[in-house]
C-alpha cells in the first residue's frame, strides 16, 4: 500500500511537471532533482568507493552522517547551518568543488531550499523480490536494448534511460513511463510499435515476454535498488582459484637445473640443460652444431639484421681459437655494432606500434616521430636497462620533474611510446577512450602480455580483469596529455612537448589543468557517454594480490607509479614477457608462442623452468638484453645445426623442443638491408628526419579525410628508417609482411604470395641493385671465375662448389649470347646484373639457416 | 569460332594444373600437422584453394561496386515526393530547409519500383533489382562509415568483407589474387579498407590502379625482356631446386620457388585478361567504352567480369575517391555527373552476366557510406539512420523492395537492416553463416558481423 502511495505521488507530481505549472510550488525531489545535481558535481569524489573526506553524498543517510571534518553534511530544514551550503561559497577553507567551476547560483539555491524543506529522501524504496525482478528481468533489456542511444550526456532526444529518476523525467517527447500505467507509458508503445515512435530502432523488436517484463516493472512502479541508483554492470565480477592459479600470474620460481654435468665431466650450459632433458624425455637426441660459415650467418642477422661480409666470415671460419672462445667474440663485435640497436630496436618499434603518421581520417604526418625511434635504437645500443627504458617510455616526464639534470632530452622523447598511441576520426580528442585503449593495449600487450581490451565493455572473462581495474588504468591516461599532430577539423598541431636544447617531441605530460587529473568512471559496456561508478587508479590484483594500491602523489597522473609497477622484479609477467620475447627473436618462436598474451587464452610455456630460470638471470643482470644475448648465443640450442632428420621429425614435428635450430625467413628489414649491403648501395648512416612537408605558419597541415596524407618514400638507408604510415603500409613493407602500425604486433606473419615473386623479378629496386651488385663484382674481379666465386661469398657468405661455377659460367654465355643487338660487352653486363638477380630472389639469400 | 584468348576453362585448366605442382605452398606455420608424416607424399593445401561453403551457396562469386562518399538515395533509388512537394520548408531550428530533388521519378520495369531517372540505365534492369531501402550505419561520417561498410568494424581496422569472403572460400584460380580492388583514387581510410588485417595475408585485397600499372611490377625490365626472363627464372629455379635437395623438410622453401612460377604465369597471362580486344563490338557498347580504353570506370566493369569468369572470388569498383564524390553539400545537381560515369557501365555489367548466364550465381552488390538529408542549406548532409543498398544476381529476389523510409526519406518507416545484417546477408548468399565464419585473434573468435547480424531472409528469391 505505502508503495501506491508514492507512486500516486509521483503521478501527481509528474502531470504538474509536464504542464509546467506549479512548479515552484511542488517540493523539491530528491530523486528527481536533487540526486542527479549530486551525481553531477559531488559523487565523483563522494561515493561509496571513494569517500572524499569521509564523506558518501550518494544518499541520505550518509551525508546525515556526514564526513570527518565537518560532521553532517546536512542540518535538516536548516540551509544556513548545513555544511553543504557553507562549502559551496567562496570563502569556505573547504570550497568546493575542488578545482571545478563552482556551482551556479540556482543548483546552489535548490539545495538550500531541499534542504529549507526538510531535506527529504522521495526515492522509493522496494521490496527485495521487486528489485531481483528489476535485475533479473528488466535491467538486461535497458542494458543491451536501449542504453546505446539513451543514456550520457549526449543521449538520444535527451532521454537517459540509465537510472529510474531519468526514466520518470524521460526527453523532449516527456516522461518515458507512468508509475503503474504502462498503457499510458511511452516507453511501452514505442517498443510495441503502437504509435508514430518505434523502438529499438535498430535490429529486432523486443520479444513479447520482453515486451511484458517492462509492463510490469512499470506496473509496479519501476522498482530499482535505492543503494544503486545509476545502472552499472550487469552481474558481478568473480575471480576465482582457476584465475589466480593460472601459471603467468605466480611468482618467479628458481627453476632447479636438471643435469648437473655433462658427460664429459665439463659443466653444460644452463639453457641445454632444460632443452635437453625435455629431448630426452622423448628419447631424441639434438642436432650437432652448425658450421662456422652457418652460425656466423645466422648470428649476423640475428644481432644487426646484415649479413657478414666475406672477411668477417673468413676471420671466424679460420679462427683457432675453440668455438665458445671464437663465438664468443663474434657476439662481442656484433653487440658493439651500432647496427645492433637498428636491428634490436625495430623489434621494440612493432611492439610499440610506431609510426610517423597519426592514423585519424587525413593520417596526419608526424615529423618529430623520428627522435623516438632514435631514442628506441640508441637506448638498445646503450643497453639501457629493460626497467628503466620501460619506465622512461611510460613517464620519463615525471621521472625528470624529480631528477631535473639526468637525460632530459630522452626522458622527453621516450614518452613517444604513449603519444604515439593511435588517432582516430577527424576530431581532436573526440574518440579519448579509444586513444586510451590503444595505449592500454599496446602496454597490456606488449609489456605484459595481457589483453587489457575486453575488459573496456565488460569484465575480462578469462583473465581476472574487472572493468573497474581497466578503467583504473584507462585513469592514468585520461590524466595524461597527448600531443595532438593536427585533424581536419581541428588541424593546428597542439601540446607537443618542448626539449631541452631545442626543438619539440611528439611526447606526453600531465594535464596542465590539475582538476582534469585524477580517477575516471568506469564506461558501461565501453560506452564513453554511459559512465558508472568511480574506477580509482590501481593496479591489477590478478597480476599482484599484494600490491593493489597506487600511492599517487596529489596532482600527477601516477604514470610514475604505474610505470614502477609494471618494470618491478615482483611484477612476475613484465620479465617473463621480455624474456620470452628475447628467446622469439633468436629461434622464431617463443618458449610461450602466444608472446602477447601470457593470460589463459595464451599458449602454456613449452619449457616454464627454462622461461622462469631465463626471467630470473635477466632480472638479475640488471635487465639487460646484451646479457640475455650473450646467455643465448652461447649455448648449444642456439648453435645447433638446422638440417632436420625423420627422427626429429616424427618425435617433435612443430620442433618446439629444438632439437634442431629453426630455418627461418628474413622479415622484410633485414632483407632489404641485405640487398643493399650486398650491392653495395647501403646507406649506412641514420637519414635523421624524414623528409616530410613542413607545416604551414599556423603550424597546420592541410590534409584532410578526403586528401590524406599519402607518401611512400624511398632511400638507400636502412629499412628501419623508411617511414611507417598507418592508413595503409609503405607498399615494400605490405608486400613483404611489414607491421601493423595501427597496433602491437608481437611477430611478423610469413605469406609467399605470387606479387612478392613479382618484385623479385622485375622491381626496379632489385634492377638497380643487381646491376650495381654487378659493377662491385666487375670493380673488385677481373677473372669470371673469380667473380662468381666473390658474388658467392658476398651474397651467401659461401664458396661455391665447382659445379655451381661451371653452371653459372654457362649461364653467364649462354644469357649473353642471346643478346645479339648491343654488342658483347653490354650484353655481358647484362647477363652479370642477371646472375645477380638470381642470387639475390634465390632462397638461400633470405633464409637464414 | 571467336578467338578467346583466356577463357575460363583454359584458365582453370591451368590452375589445376598448377595446383597439383603446388603440393607444398603453404605456410610453414601449417605445414606442422603435415610434417608429421615426412615420409609419405603429403599433399599440402594451398592456402587459396577452394572450400566448401557452410550450405549450399546461391552466389559463388560478388562484384561489389562501392559509391563513395554517400550516394543520395532520395535523389536516385528511394524517391520522395513529400520533399518536392515541401521543397523550402525550414527545420525545426529554422537554420535548414527541405531540399527538393532534380531528378523526376517514375515506375520502372514489370515490377514498378519507384526510382529517378538519375540512373536512365540502371533503372531498365530493376527487374533484376532487390534494393534496400532500409538500411543503417553507425556511423555518419566517411572514415569510420567507409571501414564500417567494409569490415564491420566500429572505427578500428579490421578484415574487409572481400577478405573475409577470400577466407571463407578460397579461391578457383590461385594463380590470380582472390580478391581484387579497382580503385583509380585512394577512398577514405585507404588500403584499410580492403586489408586483411588479421586474416592471413593471402586474402588480402590487391589493389589494381587503372590507367597506371596495373599491378606493381607486373612487367619484366626492359633489359631483361620475354623470353630472356625465360632463361634467368629457369636459372633460379635450379639454383632453388639445389638448395631445397640440401634442406629436405623446409617445405617452405619448395613453396617459394614454386611462387615464381604462379608469379610468372600471371606476369604472362595478365595482359591478355587486362585486353579487351577479344572481346565484341556489342559487349563494349553495353558497357559504353570505346577500344583502346583501359581505364575508365566502364572498362573496370567489365575488368570485374573478365576476372570473376576467370575465377577470382571477390571484385570490389569504387568508383572515385576521397574527393570529387557522392558527398555533395552543396550543389546536388553534381549527382547527374557522377551518375554519368557509372550508370551505363553497371547497367551493362549486369546485362552482361545475364546474357551469359552468370547472374544467376554472380551477385553484384551496389552500396554507400551512407545516404543524404533531405534537409540542408545549399546541399544534403550525410544520414546514417536510413539510405538504399542494393542486389542483383547471385539468388537475390528481382525487382524487389524490402524496407521503407519515412515519407522524407529521413528515418527508417519500416524493416531496419543494419550493416551487420547486410553483410550476414551477403555472406548467407555464398553459402557462409556469418556467425561460423570466424578468426581467432587476440584469444577471441571474430567474425565479419561483429556480435550481432541477422540474415534478411526477405531479398533472398
Amino acid at each position: 500500500m505505502r508503495l501506491r502511495y508514492h507512486t500516486a505521488v509521483i503521478c501527481i507530481a509528474l502531470a504538474f511537471m509536464v504542464n509546467n505549472t506549479l512548479a515552484q510550488a511542488e517540493p523539491i525531489s530528491f530523486e528527481r532533482e536533487v540526486a542527479p545535481l549530486l551525481e553531477k558535481r559531488c559523487n565523483e569524489c563522494h561515493h561509496l568507493g571513494e569517500t572524499s573526506g569521509g564523506l558518501d553524498l550518494t544518499q541520505l543517510s550518509t551525508m546525515l552522517r556526514g564526513g570527518d571534518d565537518l560532521g553532517p553534511a546536512i542540518v535538516p530544514s536548516k540551509p544556513d547551518e548545513s555544511p553543504i551550503i557553507h562549502v559551496l561559497h567562496k570563502g569556505s577553507e573547504y570550497l568546493m568543488p575542488k578545482d571545478r567551476d563552482p556551482l551556479s547560483k540556482d543548483e546552489i539555491s535548490l539545495l538550500k531550499q531541499w534542504i529549507a524543506e526538510g531535506a527529504v529522501d522521495d526515492t522509493p524504496t522496494f521490496a527485495i523480490d521487486d528489485i531481483t525482478f528489476f535485475e533479473s528481468e528488466v535491467r538486461p533489456i535497458l542494458l543491451e536494448r536501449c542504453l546505446k542511444c539513451h543514456a550520457g550526456e549526449d543521449a538520444e532526444s535527451g532521454l537517459q534511460l540509465t537510472s529510474r529518476h531519468g526514466t520518470l523525467i524521460g526527453g523532449d517527447r516527456g516522461p518515458a513511463a507512468v508509475p503503474g500505467d504502462p498503457s499510458s507509458s511511452l516507453l511501452i508503445t514505442a517498443v510495441k510499435h503502437a504509435g508514430k515512435l518505434k523502438m529499438p530502432r535498430g535490429g529486432d523488436r523486443l520479444t513479447d515476454e520482453q515486451v511484458a517484463a517492462l509492463e510490469t516493472w512499470i506496473k509496479k512502479g519501476l522498482p530499482w535498488p535505492s543503494n544503486n541508483r545509476v545502472l552499472a554492470r550487469e552481474k558481478l565480477f568473480t575471480v576465482s582459484d582457476v584465475d589466480r592459479n593460472h601459471w603467468a600470474f605466480q611468482p618467479l620460481t628458481t627453476p632447479v637445473l636438471p643435469h648437473p654435468a655433462m658427460e664429459d665431466g665439463q659443466a653444460a650450459h644452463p639453457i641445454d640443460h632444460f632443452i635437453d632433458a625435455k629431448l630426452s624425455e622423448l628419447g631424441l637426441t639434438a642436432n650437432g652444431p652448425a658450421s662456422r660459415r652457418v652460425l656466423i650467418r645466422r648470428a649476423t642477422f640475428d644481432l644487426i639484421g646484415l649479413p657478414p661480409t666475406p672477411g668477417e666470415t673468413a676471420a671466424f671460419v679460420n679462427d683457432a681459437a675453440p668455438q665458445d672462445e671464437a663465438f664468443a667474440k663474434v657476439v662481442e663485435r656484433l653487440l658493439a655494432s651500432e647496427h645492433y640497436g637498428e636491428r634490436w630496436g625495430r623489434h621494440w618499434l612493432d611492439l610499440a606500434r610506431y609510426a610517423d603518421t597519426s592514423g585519424d581520417a587525413a593520417d596526419a604526418p608526424i615529423p618529430e616521430a623520428h627522435l623516438y625511434r632514435d631514442y628506441v635504437i640508441n637506448s638498445f645500443n646503450e643497453d639501457l636497462p629493460y626497467d628503466a627504458f620501460l619506465v622512461e617510455q611510460i613517464a620519463g616526464d615525471l621521472l625528470l620533474k624529480r631528477e631535473p639534470q639526468t637525460r632530459s632530452r630522452e626522458r622527453i622523447i621516450a614518452t613517444g611510446y604513449i603519444a604515439l598511441a593511435r588517432r582516430y576520426s577527424n576530431v581532436a580528442y573526440r574518440d579519448m577512450h579509444l586513444i586510451v585503449d590503444n595505449t592500454l593495449d599496446t602496454i597490456g600487450g606488449g609489456v605484459l602480455g595481457m589483453s587489457l581490451g575486453c575488459a573496456r565493455c565488460h569484465d575480462h572473462k578469462f583473465d581476472g580483469i574487472t572493468s573497474k581495474e581497466y578503467y583504473g588504468l584507462a585513469g592514468y591516461f585520461h590524466s595524461t596529455q597527448y600531443p595532438h599532430a593536427g585533424t581536419e577539423k581541428q588541424p593546428q598541431r597542439m601540446n607537443f612537448v618542448e626539449l631541452k636544447g631545442g626543438g619539440i617531441a611528439y611526447a606526453v605530460t600531465d594535464k596542465k589543468n590539475t582538476s582534469e587529473i585524477g580517477d575516471t568512471r568506469v564506461h558501461i559496456q565501453g560506452e564513453p557517454k554511459d559512465l558508472g561508478e568511480l574506477a580509482v587508479r590501481g593496479f591489477l590484483p590478478a597480476i599482484t594480490p599484494k600490491v593493489a594500491k597506487a600511492d599517487i602523489p596529489v596532482g600527477e597522473s601516477g604514470r610514475l607509479q604505474l610505470a614502477r609497477w609494471i618494470a618491478s622484479a615482483d611484477n612476475p609477467l613484465t620479465a617473463r614477457v621480455m624474456a620470452n620475447r628475447i628467446w622469439q627473436y633468436h629461434f622464431g618462436v617463443g618458449i610461450v608462442s602466444t608472446s602477447n598474451f601470457f593470460g589463459m587464452q595464451g599458449k602454456p610455456p613449452s619449457h616454464p623452468e627454462l622461461l622462469d630460470w631465463l626471467a630470473k638471470r635477466f632480472i638479475d643482470e640488471g635487465w639487460s638484453v646484451k646479457q640475455m644475448h650473450r646467455l643465448i648465443m652461447s649455448s648449444s640450442t642456439y648453435q645447433r645445426s638446422s638440417k632436420v632428420n625423420e627422427t626429429l621429425l616424427r618425435g617433435d614435428p612443430d620442433n618446439h623442443l629444438l632439437g634442431s635450430y629453426r630455418h627461418r625467413r628474413l622479415e622484410a628489414e633485414p632483407m632489404r638491408d641485405a640487398v643493399l649491403a650486398v650491392s653495395g648501395l647501403l646507406d649506412r648512416g641514420n637519414p635523421g628526419p624524414h623528409d616530410f612537408p613542413k607545416p604551414n605558419a599556423k603550424n597546420e597541415y592541410p590534409y584532410t579525410q578526403h586528401s590524406p596524407f599519402f607518401m611512400d618514400y624511398n632511400h638507400n638507408h636502412r629499412t628501419v628508417y623508411l617511414p611507417a604510415r598507418r592508413l595503409g603500409k609503405h607498399s615494400y613493407m605490405a608486400n613483404f609482411n611489414g607491421p601493423d602500425t595501427n597496433v602491437c604486433t608481437a611477430n611478423r606473419s610469413v605469406s609467399t604470395v605470387p606479387l612478392q615473386s613479382l618484385f623479385w623479378m622485375n622491381s626496379d629496386f632489385i634492377q638497380e641493385n643487381s646491376a650495381a651488385f654487378a659493377a662491385r663484382l666487375e670493380r673488385l674481379e677481373a677473372e669470371p671465375d673469380k667473380r662468381i666465386k666473390l658474388a658467392y661469398q658476398l651474397a651467401l657468405n659461401r664458396a661455391p662448389q665447382e659445379s655451381e661455377v661451371a653452371e653459372a659460367m654457362n649461364y653467364l654465355k649462354d644469357y649473353a649470347a642471346k643478346i645479339t643487338d648491343e654488342g658483347e660487352a653490354v650484353g655481358m653486363t647484362r647477363a652479370w646484373t642477371s646472375f645477380c638477380r638470381v642470387l639475390y630472389a634465390s632462397n638461400e639469400f633470405i633464409y637464414v639457416q | 569460332m571467336k578467338k578467346q584468348l583466356l577463357t575460363r576453362r583454359r584458365f582453370l585448366n591451368k590452375a589445376a594444373k598448377t595446383s597439383c605442382a603446388c603440393a607444398s605452398f603453404t605456410l610453414a606455420s601449417q605445414m606442422a600437422p603435415l610434417l608429421a608424416a615426412p615420409s609419405s607424399e603429403a599433399v599440402l593445401e594451398h592456402p587459396l584453394a577452394p572450400k566448401q561453403p557452410h550450405f549450399k551457396p546461391k552466389a559463388k562469386r560478388v562484384i561489389m561496386v562501392f559509391l563513395t562518399g554517400g550516394c543520395s538515395h532520395i535523389d536516385s533509388f528511394d524517391p520522395k515526393p513529400e520533399i518536392n512537394r515541401r521543397a523550402g520548408e525550414a527545420s525545426k531550428n529554422g537554420k535548414k530547409k527541405i531540399i527538393g530533388s532534380l531528378w523526376k521519378h517514375a515506375p520502372r520495369g514489370k515490377s514498378g519500383i519507384e526510382t529517378t531517372d538519375l540512373f536512365r540505365h540502371l533503372n531498365s534492369h530493376v527487374d533484376d533489382m532487390c534494393f534496400i531501402r532500409s538500411m543503417y550505419s553507425d556511423f555518419g561520417d566517411h572514415f569510420a562509415a567507409i571501414l564500417h561498410m567494409h569490415t564491420g568494424s566500429n572505427g578500428s581496422a579490421l578484415p574487409g568483407i572481400g577478405a573475409w569472403v577470400s577466407y571463407g572460400l578460397g579461391t578457383d584460380n590461385i594463380n590470380l589474387p582472390s580478391s581484387i580492388v579497382f580503385a583509380k583514387k585512394l577512398p577514405y581510410a585507404g588500403a584499410q579498407v580492403w586489408d586483411s588485417n588479421f586474416l592471413p595475408a593471402y586474402h588480402q585485397g590487391v589493389r589494381l590502379n587503372p590507367g597506371e600499372k596495373l599491378i606493381a611490377n607486373l612487367e619484366p625490365q626492359e633489359s631483361n625482356p620475354w623470353p630472356l626472363q625465360s632463361h634467368e627464372l629457369a636459372m633460379l629455379d635450379r639454383v632453388n631446386q639445389k638448395h631445397s635437395d640440401l634442406h629436405p623438410h623446409q617445405n617452405d622453401l619448395v613453396a617459394r620457388n614454386l611462387s615464381f612460377k604462379t608469379a610468372t604465369s600471371l606476369q604472362r597471362e595478365a595482359p591478355d585478361l587486362f585486353d579487351i580486344k577479344d572481346e565484341s563490338d556489342a559487349t563494349l557498347d553495353l558497357y559504353g567504352i570505346e577500344r583502346g580504353d583501359h581505364q575508365s570506370f566502364g572498362w573496370q566493369t567489365l575488368m570485374a567480369r573478365r576476372l570473376v569468369e576467370n575465377g577470382v572470388r571477390f571484385v570490389e569498383l569504387f568508383d572515385t575517391g576521397g574527393t570529387d564524390n557522392w558527398d555533395l553539400h552543396s550543389r546536388i545537381e553534381r549527382n547527374t555527373g557522377l551518375a554519368k560515369n557509372v550508370d551505363q557501365p553497371i547497367a551493362g555489367l549486369l546485362a552482361d552476366l545475364k546474357q551469359r548466364g552468370m547472374l544467376e550465381d554472380t551477385l553484384v552488390i551496389g552500396c554507400t557510406e551512407f545516404g543524404r538529408t533531405p534537409y540542408g542549406s545549399t546541399g544534403r548532409g550525410h544520414q546514417k539512420q536510413v539510405f538504399t543498398c542494393w542486389l542483383a544476381g547471385g539468388g537475390v529476389k528481382g525487382g524487389h523492395v524490402h524496407g521503407a523510409s519515412d515519407e522524407l526519406g529521413a528515418k527508417i518507416a519500416e524493416d531496419p537492416v543494419h550493416v551487420h545484417d547486410f553483410h550476414a546477408t551477403i555472406l548467407n548468399l555464398l553459402g557462409l553463416d556469418h556467425e561460423r565464419l570466424t578468426f581467432r585473434q587476440g584469444g577471441r573468435d571474430f567474425r565479419l558481423t561483429g556480435l550481432a547480424g541477422n540474415v534478411v531472409t526477405d531479398v533472398i528469391a
